[in-house]
This record gives structure tokens, sequence and C-alpha cells, in this order.
């Protein structure tokens, strides 16, 4: 299966917000505030070395970084002694929900990674809701399984669960939200999905040239994903591009029809926008359904992140300018990383960082657009990355 | 015909009726009215204790409407409710038939099968514990099986209502009544059980035990009233009758023993109507053959032949179940059949054949179940009136106008519609301008068959000889014309013929001129002949 | 059983017969409207112009423009066909809730075979039209043929189709129309794109056939009494499986265009567009012939809609606001056109 989600329309805005952060990685590699303009230099960037009038040097390094084929994939921590201890142990992997495709692929990376040091993996539907998830730790108790990782299962929804893993023992990893440490009871990892949004602004910047005109289409059906914009996106926005207007306008998932008449009569209220940066890929299309009769609507490029294989197409067509998107397997191997953190006492880690690309015509035909790029991971340069975690663990 | 007993059964003999003992109940003067339609018209009823009373009338004669009005479903205009040395004006709340000791079986039992026979009986008389609230199951089963047992039954209380056969089923019902009916624990009542159409949901072979339960509860001196149209049950059962017709008393209490089915049925039907025939007024000069009916098979008919001329009224009636009332739907091809069907030169075979066909034939059908079958209520006169022929009057591009005009004026004209206006729905029309409207529909056309089933139910007397005139004027107009009714005036005016059918086949003929008691003999002298022969 | 008792013979009497000529009042011309049944028929369009009006006060620079007038107007091309398919079973007493699944499953259909499959255009074209036609005559024989309860056959076809085209789809949007294709529909006429002219065609031809034709009242009297239809000779189940059929074949037509205007499809959008195509359906009922499903109405309701929501955004009021506006203008409408007719009859 391919690493596309799958959403319906109730579900998509949840699915929109568990992508962004933990399954997803940044096109950065780590600080994009230590890159400057030359080291950029060898990624197929469409600007040349030096920056141009107008645009923020720092800008146009990440914007180039992200369009580049990532780099071979670097340990994310030390590595790791005892780890034989760990075999025969069991891990329960909780995602939000199971319907989607992206944690089914999570799902199936750890079993993968957790394999090679000789644990089981096994996971549980949250099925979208409290019961859901209190099910499944309630499984998670019975089975006494030895870690539970909750991917995108917002702590709120599960506090008495996780009093419950708490005493029975049980290590619990968050794979949610912003960066934070932890110990080996309770850690989280970040994999910095956050940025992928945020560095939106770094590409229009760029393409600007630092007088861009934005309407930042926000999901709101979570205070998470209002926060990646209004804590995320627009703060950087004001870093990297502090000439530039944006106007944020929020949508819900059960409002999805009425977005491109939403876009529109934005537009008209405010004709010199010319760039719509949407939080999630997933509203592009009705996006575009609203710009084909809005009054200038041609003129206004479409800036996504966390899209798909069809996003990119849209990058070719020339629909949509810019789309960024991460690896799943590579989450799945990361969460196991941590994990293992955690049950051989390890310190653990805070984020870590995987392969993740950003797309854009100047480098769109470099990858064959289809569902094997996403499978062979062709599309981040291959896996550089499964390596590395085993050296990590010990195992050759 | 229904197996019900035809005749008393030994052993029991009626109760004397005691003229000189006060009545348990009666109903005094009562009056309602629906809208314009008098519907009841100053009805008194007297019930006595120990007697079994049979209310019987046709459907819309008023008899639903009188139970309805006694249980406090409709509020009447007028009219009293003598019990217990007490007089009540009618409407009657829960509470006063209870203290009256009035209770109901209605028609379909009124038990939810899902419950248990308990809770059937006991719902909303419950015995409840003090302070728990709870009920009282224990006692509260004795009381049921307790109760059952005066009814020579032990059902088990706690069974539910669906795993019981129908007849333990009546007797639950039963039971429940009771309670109300101030049955006391001796058995003997003094209050009165009204049975509406009960038998109804009841198979034939359960009815012997259903009947000497009733008339146990009547020996024990409750006061039974027996509302059916069962003929033969009232005949066999009841110690009197009282017959309701157009919302007034055409026999009142009448004993049994003293009347006949036969005579029943003339004051149920009403031998006091304008029964002039039309004959003379609108002669007819039948011809050739108009509709033929070879090896008509359904259901209910085996292998019916018959002929119609051109010109001619033929009148078909029987007993219940005796076929008369399906085949005009049959040879419409509305309902399934075998057989052929010949009108003028086109003869179609009615199996596989849909209304289409025989409508192309010439064959009309005016249906009896007007706002089911007949018309559109809420499409307007015109619209309904001009439907059959759209496509043919109008062409496949646009309805147009004019004609459909034409014919709405037309049928005003002749059937004399009121209010004449095609704009309005059908359902702002009365009962009679409706059936006027319906009949228009097909005269209009002038057909060359034209079958009719109870043309003239439910419509006033006036609507009533204008449908059954204009009836004969399509014949005279040269169309076959077939009427199905067991409306024996209704025949007998406007028949040139009447055939009787018995079993699905034609079993008697009758020639014109005719009486309404000719006609009404002819069916009640085929059922004796035929009583006692195996279906 | 006793027959004691001898009837006497009655030998009628001549009586008074019904003269054939009695002079009755001349019918009067159908359909002559009063001032109240104009009131019906336009209360929801009187509603409309104040409406805009009100916006126009409230805002005169923003909606008082071409713009917002293309916004409102141009914004609903699939709507418009989606109502007319929901339409048409309506009219012969059927339901049909599984247009916006069948709009899914072309759109994607064309698509796929387009953009994937390497098929000729109007290969893909007819291949998807002909699946709508399918899925609809599908729900007809369920129906008609079979018996089944519409609502339920047609709320069970419209998942299994959504789901049809999520495994067409791979689960994602699916893109690759070339951008000429969209020119079938973004082509501006008058100002307008064509999308908007095909729904006004539709809308045209539909009601000149349900008002004019006389399939049109055999389809009418189908929705009012079937009964009373088949006993007049209408091939009942003829008009309701082509009923279904249309409505397939109209949901489809929808799937394609839209898929032409956007350049490709996103299986999970198709889903949201049956509640509005639903709410202006019926709340046509309250428009121009009350109480009828008719399709004039139901286009005057899409933008009766559509204006209230694009007003509604322009003063900066969105979300909930226009759930409010969308649900509770449907049932105040009907209720309104309801409460109206009941005096009607009650002459």
């Amino acid at each position: 299966m391919s690493a596309r989600f799958g959403h319906n329309v109730v579900v998509r805005g949840l699915i929109a917000a568990a992508c962004a952060s933990t399954l997803l990685v940044t096109a950065a590699c780590g600080n994009s505030d230590d890159g400057d303009s030359s080291s950029a230099a060898g990624a197929s960037g469409s600007s040349s070395a030096a920056a141009p009038e107008g645009v923020n040097p720092e800008a146009l390094a990440t914007v180039k970084k992200n369009l580049a084929v990532p780099a071979a994939f670097e340990a994310p921590g030390p590595a790791l002694e005892n780890v034989d201890q760990v075999k025969g142990k069991s891990i329960l992997y909780i995602p939000i929900s199971l319907q989607i495709p992206a944690f089914q692929q999570v799902s199936k990376a750890m079993e993968e990674a957790a394999g090679k040091v000789g644990m089981t993996v096994g996971s549980c539907d949250g099925k979208f809701n409290p019961a859901g998830v209190a099910a499944c730790i309630n499984q998670a108790v019975q089975q006494k399984v030895s870690a539970v990782v909750l991917d995108q299962i917002p702590l709120g929804l599960a506090a008495q669960g996780v009093d419950q893993l708490k005493q029975a023992g049980i290590a619990i990893l968050v794979g949610e939200q912003e960066a934070a440490p932890g110990d080996n009871k309770l850690a989280y990892l970040a994999t910095g999905g956050d940025r992928i949004i945020s560095e939106m602004a770094d590409w229009v910047a760029v393409d600007s040239k630092g007088k861009a005109n934005v309407l930042v289409v926000a999901q709101s059906d979570s205070p998470q994903q209002r926060a990646y914009v209004d804590e995320g996106l627009i703060p950087r926005f004001k870093k990297v591009c502090p000439d530039c207007k944006t106007e944020v306008t929020d949508v819900s998932s059960a409002q999805l029809s009425q977005l491109g008449t939403q876009v529109n009569t934005l537009l008209l209220k405010n004709p010199d926008i010319d760039y719509i940066v949407s939080e999630f890929d997933a509203n592009v299309s009705y996006i575009l359904q609203g710009l084909k009769n809005a009054p200038n609507g041609d003129k206004v490029k479409v800036v996504s992140v966390i899209g798909d294989i069809s996003s990119l197409q849209r990058v070719k067509n020339g629909q949509q300018v810019y789309d960024a998107l991460g690896n799943y397997r590579w989450a799945g191997w990361a969460l196991t990383d941590q994990v293992l953190r955690m049950l051989t006492g390890a310190k653990v880690l805070e984020s870590a960082t995987g392969p993740g690309r950003a797309f854009d015509k100047t480098n769109i035909d470099s990858v064959e657009l289809s569902d094997a790029s996403i499978e062979n991971e062709s599309l981040w340069g291959g896996d550089t990355y499964s390596k590395v975690y085993q050296q990590l663990w010990g195992l050759n | 015909m229904p197996s019900a007993p035809a005749h008393r059964t030994s052993g029991h003999s009626p109760a004397p009726v005691a003229t000189g003992t006060e009545p348990t109940l009666s109903l005094r003067s009562v009056s309602k009215r629906f809208g314009p339609a008098l519907v009841l018209d100053d009805v008194s009823l007297e019930l006595h204790p120990g007697e079994i009373h049979g209310l019987v009338g046709q459907n819309g004669s008023g008899k639903s409407t009188l139970i309805k009005l006694l249980s406090g479903l409709h509020r009447a205009d007028a009219g009293t409710v003598v019990s217990r040395g007490g007089e009540h004006p009618l409407p009657l709340s829960v509470a006063q038939l209870d203290a009256l000791g009035v209770a109901f079986v209605h028609q379909d039992l009124g038990l939810v099968e899902s419950q248990t026979v308990l809770d059937n009986v006991r719902v909303g008389r419950y015995q409840r514990g003090r302070f728990s609230r709870a009920v009282r199951r224990g006692p509260e089963a004795d009381a049921v099986r307790a109760s059952l047992a005066r009814l020579r039954s032990d059902i088990d209380p706690l069974a539910l209502v669906a795993s019981l056969p129908p007849a333990d089923r009546a007797l639950v019902a039963i039971a429940r009544a009771l309670q109300n009916a101030g049955a006391d624990d001796d058995g003997a009542g003094s209050g009165v059980l009204v049975f509406d159409e009960s038998t109804q949901s009841l198979p034939r072979e359960v009815l012997t035990g259903f009947y000497a339960t009733v008339r146990e509860l009547a020996a024990a001196g409750t006061a039974i009233l027996l509302v059916s149209h069962q003929l033969d049950e009232v005949i066999a059962l009841t110690d009197r009758v009282t017959v309701l017709k157009d919302g007034r008393v055409a026999g009142a209490g009448i004993p049994t023993a003293q009347t006949s089915r036969r005579e029943i049925t003339r004051l149920m039907l009403g031998a006091d109507a304008d029964t002039q025939a039309l004959h003379d007024a609108v002669p007819t000069s039948p011809g050739e053959d108009g509709l033929v009916l070879r090896g008509v098979t359904s259901p209910t008919l085996h292998g019916l032949d018959l002929t119609v001329r051109a010109g001619e009224v033929v009148g078909i009636t029987g007993t219940t179940g005796a076929g008369h009332d399906e085949l005009p739907y049959v040879l419409a091809g509305v309902s399934p059949g075998r057989g052929a069907v010949r009108v003028g030169g086109t003869e179609v075979q009615l199996a596989g054949a849909d209304p289409r066909a025989l409508l192309d034939a010439g064959v009309a059908l005016v249906p009896q179940a007007r706002a089911h079958q007949g018309l559109a209520l809420v499409m307007t006169a015109q619209d309904n009136l001009s439907l059959p022929r759209l496509r043919d009057r109008s062409g496949r591009w646009r309805v147009t106008n004019g004609w459909q005009r034409d014919e709405f004026a037309w049928v005003v004209e002749h059937l004399g519609v009121t209010p004449p206006r095609g704009d309005l729905p059908v359902a702002a029309f009365s009962g009679g301008n409706q059936q006027k409207l319906l009949l228009g529909k097909w005269l209009v056309a002038g057909p060359r068959a034209l079958v009719l089933h109870e043309p003239t139910q439910a419509v006033d007397v006036g609507a009533r000889r204008d449908i059954l005139r204009s009836v004969r004027a399509a014949a005279a107009a040269g169309a076959a014309v077939l009427v199905s009714s067991i409306d024996n005036e209704d025949l007998a005016t406007v028949c040139d013929r009447v055939l009787v059918l018995e079993g699905g086949v034609v079993v008697g003929e009758l020639t014109g001129p005719l009486t309404a008691d000719q006609v009404l003999d002819a069916v009640f002298r085929t059922e004796l002949t035929t009583e006692g022969q195996p279906a | 059983m006793s027959t004691s008792v001898s009837a006497a013979d009655r030998s009628g009497t001549p009586d008074q017969l019904p003269t054939p000529d009695r002079p009755t009042p001349a019918a009067r011309p159908a359909r002559r409207l009063s001032g109240g049944d104009l009131l019906r028929r336009w209360a929801v369009v009187l509603l409309w112009v104040a409406m805009a009006a009100a916006f126009a006060i409230a805002s005169p620079d923003l909606f008082l423009r071409q713009g917002t007038f293309n916004i409102i107007f141009g914004a609903n091309g699939q709507l418009v066909f989606l109502c007319m398919a929901v339409l048409a079973p309506f009219c012969v007493g059927e339901f049909d809730f599984s247009v916006a699944g069948v709009m899914g499953l072309t759109g994607v259909t064309v698509t796929v075979l387009y953009g994937e499959h390497g098929w000729s255009l109007p290969a893909a074209v007819v291949t998807a039209l002909l699946v709508g036609m399918v899925a609809g005559a599908l729900n007809g024989f369920i129906v008609v043929v079979l018996g089944v309860d519409p609502i339920i056959t047609t709320l069970g076809m419209a998942t299994a189709l959504q789901g049809a085209s999520l495994w067409a789809s791979g689960m994602s949007t699916v893109t690759g129309l070339p951008v000429s294709f969209g020119n079938v529909v973004t082509t501006k006429f008058l100002g307008m794109p064509l999308f908007f002219w095909y729904g006004v065609v539709l809308t045209l031809a539909f009601a000149y056939v349900l008002h004019v034709t006389p399939l049109g009242r055999h389809m009418a009297f189908v929705g009012a009494n079937r009964e009373v239809a088949r006993l007049a000779g209408i091939r009942v189940n003829r008009l309701r499986f082509g009923a279904f059929t249309f409505s397939g074949t109209i949901a489809g037509l929808a799937g394609v265009l839209l898929a032409a205007n956007i350049g490709g499809f996103d299986p999970t959008s198709s889903g949201i567009q049956l509640l509005p195509a639903l709410a202006a359906t019926f709340l046509g009922t309250a428009i121009l012939f009350p109480g009828r499903f008719n399709p004039l109405g139901t286009w005057i309701a899409v933008f009766f809609l559509s204006t209230g929501i694009v007003g509604l955004q322009l003063l900066g009021l969105t979300g909930w606001i226009s759930d409010v506006f969308f649900g509770g203008s449907l049932v105040v409408a009907v209720t309104v056109s309801t409460l109206l007719r009941r005096r009607k009859t009650r002459f």
C-alpha cells in the first residue's frame, strides 16, 4: 500500500493534524538557522547561490535544503547498550485511527524494526474517540506489554489511561506535538512535523522576493491545527519575510464544501492576494475549484504541504506550486528507536529528523511520480536510515 | 362462505329479553357530525344484563363511530349514557368508563406481542410496592392466572404474547377487558363488554371456542355488545340486534329469533331508498356482444364465462368470497388472473397483461377505492380527469389545454360536478363529487366496455342518482357496462340483467326489470342451495 | 337459516329523474391565480431579493460587484446537476441518495482512465457516463424490480459507490486531465463559465419535460398516486426505473464535468455534496409550485442558498453561521410554504 492518506470527510481534519506532527519529517535537516547560502549550493535549487534582492538568505538556504535530495541519514543520538534485554518484550501501537493508511504504514514499519531486536508489535485502533483509546489502553494493561506508543492521541483524551499505564509500569511514548523532554517512563518524540508547515513561508519568501500577499487557509478542527499556523507559520513569515502580508481564514472539515466560495470572497475583498498557503494538502482541491471561478484566480499560486503522489502531480501540472512530504516508514523506525531507548534506560530523545522533501517546478521532474516512488523511497533518495538504526542498536 | 355456525348451538337458550329489568347501560340520543356530514343521528341503544346484543350496519353506517364515541375517542355532539342509576353526558372519561365497568376488545385485540401476558393484562393497573414502587410480580401473576382461569384457560401469565396461538391471544384480550367490565371474583359480571369486530383477527377454527366464552360471560351477567359485519356470527350468537343505516337506527333491538339474515341485510342496505329503475328513463338497446369473458380465473374466480352486449348493463353480485368483487380488477388487468377478454374485435389474454393493454382494448375501470386507486387527491380535478388520454390527445411533446377544458366542461354538464372548478385539487371536493369525477374520467372518453365496482359507495342520495343515471347513459351510448356491487338497490336500478356469482362461477341470472328484493332473494337462495357443499 | 320474514314486493313508483340537461354553472377556466397564490409562489424569491438588498446595504462596496455575482452563480455548477439528479426520483415518489456517490465514481473514473490507463479522452468520458447510467439503473432494478425500499437501497449504494471510487483512485485525489478538457466547463460565455450555462440548460429542459409534456404529467401522477397512474394505463415501473437511470446519468455527468473543472477528482469530496443538494431540492418545493418538486424552484433555491453563504462570507461571517443559515432557511422556507398551503386547502 502506498503511503498516501485515505481520508473521508469527517476525519480528514484529524488526519491532517496527525500527519502533520508525528509522521512527517521536516524537509530541512535539523536547524535551518545554521544554513547559509553557500552550504546549499549543491542542491538542485532554482536560485542562484547569492540571495537576490529582497530575499532572506536564511529562507533561501532552507528552500534549497528542502528541495534537495535529503542527505544520508545521521544517527539521531548515542548508540544503545544492552539491547538484548528487550528480546521477547512487546509494544502496543495505538494510533488515533488505524483506518488511515499512513498509520498502517507506521505500524508495519515498527513491526519490521522491532523484529530486528526480537520484540513484537501489536496495534490497536483508537477509532477517533476516547472510548476506543481507553479500550486500547485496557488491552495494553491486560497484555502486560512493555511499552505503549500513543500516536497523535492528545494526552487529554487519555489522561486516566496514562495513569493506568503508569501504575502498570508500562512505558509510554507519546508521538505527538512539539519536542519535549521525557524520561524512561513517559517520553515524547517530535519528528518536526510543524516545521514542514512553517517552512512554506521560506518558499513563499524566496519565490515572491519578499513581497507576497498571502492568504493562509488554516484547518480549525483542533487547537493543535490552529497552533501550527499561529505559532509556527505566521511567526516564520514574520521572520523570513517581514514585508509579506498574511491573512488567515479558518475552515473546518464539516464545511469544506464552502471552502471554494470562501476563498473566492476573500480574493474579492482583497484582490492583491497572490499566494494561497493551505495548511494541509487535502484542502487544495476545494481551493482550486474555487479559484476556477475567482476574479483573478489564475494569478494566484497555491502552496501546500503533506500531500501525496497526486499533489506532486498537481505541482507537475502547475496547478499547485509547492508541496512537501515525509516518510512514514522512517517514522516507524524512529518511534521504535525511542522505545528501545526507554526500555534500555538510555537517555531519551526529544525529537528526531528523518527524510523529508519539498518539491516545486525546479525539481519535480527529477523524480518519478508513481506509487512506487513512495514505496521504494526514491522520492527521498532511498532508505539510508534503517542501517543506521540497526547499528545504533548493536546489530549488523 | 365463512364457516361460522349458521344455526344456534344447542345448549344455548337465548336469555329472555328482560324487558322488566333495568338496562346495564343505555345510550340515549347520540348524534355526531363530521363537518357537513351527519354520521350519527339520534341513535339510542339499550344493553341488558346477560344479553348479547349485535350491532350491524354497512361501512359508513356509523357503527364504528358509535363505539368510538362510547370509548371516548370522539366527542359526541349530543347524547348521554345512562348506567347504574346515573346519567352521564358523552364523552366519558377513562375513569368513568372504569367506574361504569365498560370495556372494549378491539379489532386487532390491542396486544403488545413482545410483552408477557401479565404485562398485557395488567399494564396501567399494576400493584406497586409501597416504597420500592416496583411492580409486585408475584401477586400480579396470581391475579392474572386467576382471571384467566375464570375463562377456563391455563395460559402462563409469564409467557410472551407472541408465543401464544390466536385463540389464547383472544382470551388474553378478554381477560384484560374483563377487569374493567366489573367481573367479580366469582365471575358474575355487572358491566359491559364491547367486542368491536374482534373476530376479524381470529382464525375460523378457534371461533367456536370464542363464541362459547362469550356466551359464558353473558350467562354470568355481563352485558355484551357485539359489533360485527359477519351476519352469520350475529345470527348465531346474539339475542337481539340493532341495525344502523346512514347514521340512524334502522332496526332497534330486534329479537334475533324473530328475524333472519335476509331481513337484517334488507335493513342494512335500506329498503326505503329511491328504488326507481332507470330503465324507462334511459332506455338502452342491447346490440352485439360488447364484452366477452372466457375462462377468467383468479384466486376467487374459477373459469368464469360471461358476455355483456354493447348497450347493456349487467350487474354481478354475490356473497363474500363469491368472486364478484375481484372480477372488475382481474378483467381490467389490475389484479393477476388468466383467461381471455374480448372487447369489440380485440381479444386480450389476461395472463401477463397490464392495465394499458386492456385500456387500449377499450376497457375502463371505475374502482371502488376512490382515494387509493381512483383519483390522485393532491392533483387538480382537471388533471385527474384527462390523465388517461394525455399522450393520445396532446401528442408527445406538449400537453395542450383546450381538449382538457372541454372534457371537464362535459363532465360538469353531464354529471353535475360542484364546484365546477378544474383547478382545485380533488381533495377539495365532497365524496359524491369525487365519485362523479372518477366516473367522468372514464365516461368522457366513451369507453367500449365500462366496468364499475360499488359505484355509489359512500355517496349521498343525490349524487347516487346522478351517477347511476350516467352509467345507464353510457350504455345507451353503446358501451357494454358491467357493475359489480352488493348494493341490491343499485343493481335493481341500473341493470338489464344481474348475474349471481358463487364460488367464482355464475350460479344465477335475473333479467330486468328487477326489484331490490328479487336481487336479494336470488343471492340468498343460491347461498342456501350451496350451503354445506365443499368450497 | 330461517327466512321467516317475507319481504313485501315493492314495486317502485316512477320518480323524478335528474333532467339530462339541467343547467350547470359553466366550468371556470382552470388555474386562475389569486394574489395569495402569487405570494405563495414567489415568497422565497422575494426573500432572495430582500436578502440581496440587505447584503448590498451592509456591504455595498463588496456585494455590488461583478465578482460577487460571478462567485454566487459560478460556484455551484455541479450542485445544479446533482439537484436535478435528486429531483427526478423525487418527482415519481422515489428517493435517490446515491447521486453524490455516483458523481464521485464517475469523476474518479474519467480521471483514472485517462490519466493512469492512458485511454483517449472521449472513451474515458463515455465510459464514465455509462458507469453513472449503470449505477442509476442498478438502483432502479433493486427498487423497482426487486421492490426494496429506495431510501435503504440508495443510502447503501451511496456508501458502496464511495468505496468503489476510493478503490479506483487508490484512496487519494486523482489528477491528470488536460487543461483543454477543462475549457469545456470553464470557458466564459456572457461572463459566466459554461458549467453555469449547462446547469441552466438542464434545468430548463427538465422543467419543460415536467411541466409541459405528457411525460411530466405522468411523472407527477406516479409521484402523487402510483396506483391511480397504473390504472390510467401509465407504465409506472418504467417511469420509476427511468427516473433512477436519469438520476444516475445526470449525476455521472456532474462528476465528469466537475473532474474537467478541476483537472482531477478527490473521491472523498463528493459525499459532502449530497446534503446541499437535498437542501436545495427541498427548499425548491417552496418556490413557484408550492408543495411540488420542481426544477425551476430548485434552481432558484441553489442560488438563494449560495447568495446567503457568499453574502455572509463577504461580511466576514464564516463557520457556524453558514450552517445555521443553510439549515435554518430550509426549515423556515418549507414551514412557511406548508402553512400557506394549509390555509389554502382550508377554504
